[in-house]
């Protein structure tokens, strides 16, 4: 009963002068533990704010601070994949191994164990420099993890690693001219590396490409057979998406291993598909024969009179298959006849071809997500006799990858097609200038449908039948380019390439192979030109990838082939003996 | 005195809890920071060997040496426009292979078993069991394949 009122003040009472003093205290001592009952209600309402309130309120399940603890660390440099998420660059770390030679206890026992380890580097040489006075020399970079574990094994207390980021392409010289390569610091120097530099820098997202290293390597592998066979300076080629651009192959070859890089080899640097530009030859003829069909309202039967050379200025335009006599327009384009294209740039226009060339992009840089992207070579005044030589494709020099996406504005839908690399999301594409523009109209799906039967024409009755396969239906152009060596056309030295649609009704794929400088062979009967060259390049292309991209092969009739209806306005063989003795006949 | 000291017992106790309590909330933080950053080094290698697997995976099945391995290795070749069939009434009947296994003279079989209308009994015998892959399965195979021709004809 007597502890509770243990602090009341009547236990405390005492009467006199004292208790002023006493009252005093005690009103202090109630004021201190006053402070101090706030002090701690503070501490108590700001622990309830920080476990119930907020931890209800702000807990969502990320833990937020071990984030911003990772954050810290520095990003590794993004990924790049291709379409279907291979690696075709990312950011490792690897060990660089040392050695302190003051700790080193068995300097010839480590030497003989690092030199089975390592076959590159000799016995000598490591005892050498595990016998310096120095306290650091390095033996060997970016080891393997199997190496590093090996030389942890040896254990010795003189090696050590340090760890670096290294840029690593797991597909090596695949794709290598359009991923690009960085410098030692990840600095992006070349292809998307180096255009998308600073998004890869921040690591956040892996940059995605419309690349797909199966079709890559398919192509791949036959320009580099094709270049070997016709002991070829060079090649290249792409493989495009006709319905929206996406280059889903493209190669420069020779080409170079971004992991060691020979920076002045400059063949191999070069990027013949993008920045280099050539005068492409007769697969200009597409553009010609467009430009004809949709500006000058030319028909099928159409004649042009292919008898003698064409006499221009101070040029003579000569046939490469001369065949001597009036062609109808398809003959023109399947005999690839350079005389029926100039008469009809002529018929075209000097203002109207031109125009019509700017509209496919022909005569402009490209927009491309890398910056190595060549402007094409115009001439300095354009004459009436360059609209005669570009119409089939001299004296006009464009990059490769500009011309395919311009044939592929004229045998797609009609619509031109911008060639992309990038296959991510779209703000990605608005920075780099990619912005939702509106559909721009070429050709009318007519003139469209006409060329898709030209091209069919080509291969199964004209010049590119070495690109056919069988349930494919190719459609195609062959070009065979003179090159122009210091102003003088040689020759010996061509530019041969094909460019190949399928399947022909309605083209999806776009596939183009071009060779710099073949030498004929035997296969070829001597011939370097692109129907022996290209041509059975580009129908290989297709006959591996069409499986892979899931292609109905159609094995249909000749005479429900696309190009069944244009075979009236060819002339057969007996036909052509027939007119021939009539000719000779008259005169 | 007795009723002060009480209550200088109860504070002091409580402190002495609070202490206790102190003490026990800290350590119990000091383990699991300790934990959280061993966990956290440990993720961090994980993510690094993920990375170098993923890597390794991809630089394994690079297209030209799946190529290379698969021509060495696997009898098989690249797919041709003719070997697709576009109708399905044109693909051999996927069962008939697995009862000739069974039974080499498959040609008179196979005409009774599609002259009999298929009766479905309750009482059917559980499904056939394959037998375990003989050494010569690839001249069985051949063979089998041989008597379907010779069978339809």
């Amino acid at each position: 009963m007597n502890r509770l009122p243990s602090f009341k003040r009547k236990s405390f009472r005492i009467q006199g002068a004292r208790n002023e003093a006493l009252d005093v205290a005690r009103g202090r001592v109630v004021l201190v533990s006053a402070c101090f009952a706030l002090a701690y209600i503070l501490v108590v309402a700001r622990v309830f704010d920080l476990s119930v309130i907020q931890g209800r309120l702000y807990n969502t399940g990320e833990p937020t601070e071990i984030v911003e603890m990772t954050a810290q660390e520095q990003a590794y440099r993004g990924d790049i994949l291709d379409r279907n998420g291979v690696i075709l660059a990312t950011s490792l770390e690897t060990a660089s191994l040392y050695a302190d030679p003051k700790l080193m206890i068995e300097p010839t026992e480590t030497a003989k164990a690092l030199a089975r380890i390592f076959p590159d580097l000799a016995y000598g040489d490591i005892l050498k420099s595990l016998q310096k006075d120095g306290r650091f020399v390095w033996l060997k970079r970016n080891l393997t993890p199997a190496e590093q574990y090996d030389v942890l094994q040896i254990g010795d207390p003189g090696l050590g690693f340090k760890t670096g980021r290294r840029r690593i392409y797991p597909n090596g010289d695949l794709a290598a001219h359009f991923v690009g390569y960085t410098d030692v610091d990840g600095r992006g120097l070349a292809g998307v590396e180096r255009s998308f530099n600073t998004y890869l820098a921040t690591g956040e997202q892996p940059l995605v490409m419309t690349l797909d290293v199966r079709m890559q390597h398919i192509l791949r592998r036959e320009i580099v057979k094709a270049v070997e066979n016709f002991t070829a300076k060079g090649g290249a080629g792409v493989i495009m998406d006709v319905t929206n651009g996406e280059v889903l192959a493209a190669v420069s070859y020779p080409d170079f291993d971004p992991h060691n890089l020979d920076v002045k080899n400059d063949a191999a640097m070069f990027n013949r598909l993008s920045l280099g530009t050539y005068e492409m030859g007769s697969t200009f003829k597409i553009f010609s024969t467009a430009a004809v069909l949709e500006l000058a309202g030319a028909e099928m039967s159409d004649k042009y009179d292919a008898r003698e050379p064409l006499q221009a200025g101070r040029f003579k335009i000569n046939d490469y298959h001369a065949e001597k006599r009036v062609l109808t327009l398809p003959e023109v384009f399947m005999y690839s006849s350079n005389i029926g294209s100039a008469l009809m740039g002529q018929q075209v226009g000097t203002e109207a071809l031109q125009a019509f060339y700017r509209d496919l992009g022909l005569m402009d840089k490209i927009t491309l997500e890398i910056d190595e992207v060549g402007r094409p070579i115009l001439p300095a005044v354009w004459r009436d006799v360059n609209t005669l030589t570009a119409s089939y494709g001299h004296g006009i020099a464009v990059t490769p990858l500009q011309m395919v996406a311009a044939a592929a504005s004229v045998v797609g839908d009609g619509t031109l097609v911008k060639p992309t690399l990038i296959k991510n999301n779209d703000e990605l594409l608005t920075q780099k200038g990619h912005t939702d523009e509106p559909v721009i109209r070429i050709v009318s799906p007519q003139t469209a449908h006409r060329m898709r039967q030209l091209m069919r024409l080509v291969v199964t009755d004209g010049t590119g039948g070495n690109a056919d396969v069988k349930g494919y239906r190719v459609g195609g152009k062959t070009g065979t380019a003179e090159k122009n060596i210091n102003g003088r056309y040689d020759r010996k030295k061509l530019i041969s390439s094909f460019l190949g649609f399928f399947p022909m009704e309605a083209p999806r794929y776009a596939v183009f192979v071009m060779v710099d400088e073949p030498k004929g062979n035997k296969q070829s009967y001597g011939y370097a030109t692109a129907g022996w060259v290209a041509a059975p390049a580009v129908g290989k292309v297709v006959e591996s990838m069409a499986p892979m991209v899931g292609i109905e092969p159609v094995m249909a009739a000749p005479e429900e082939d696309l190009s069944a209806s244009l075979k009236r306005y060819v002339k057969t063989e007996e036909e052509i003996k027939a007119e021939k003795a009539v000719h000779n006949a008259s005169y | 005195m007795k009723v002060l000291k009480l209550s200088a017992l109860i504070a002091v106790s409580g402190a002495v809890l609070a202490g206790a309590a102190l003490f026990w909330t800290s350590q119990n933080v000091q383990q699991a920071e300790s934990r959280l950053n061993a966990l956290q080094t440990e993720i961090a290698k994980e993510q690094q060997s993920i990375r170098v697997l993923r890597a390794e995976w991809d630089y394994l099945n690079t297209p030209e040496r799946l190529e290379k391995m698969a021509t060495h290795y696997l009898e098989m070749v690249p797919q041709e426009a003719s070997s697709v069939a576009l109708d399905a009434a044109y693909l051999p009947d996927p069962f008939i292979p697995v009862l000739p296994a069974r039974k080499p003279d498959f040609g008179v079989k196979a005409q009774n078993v599609s002259v009999t209308p298929v009766v479905v009994e309750p009482e059917a015998k559980p499904a056939p069991q394959l037998k375990e892959p003989s050494p010569h399965k690839d001249d069985d195979f051949r063979s089998l394949l041989d008597n379907i021709k010779k069978g339809g004809e």
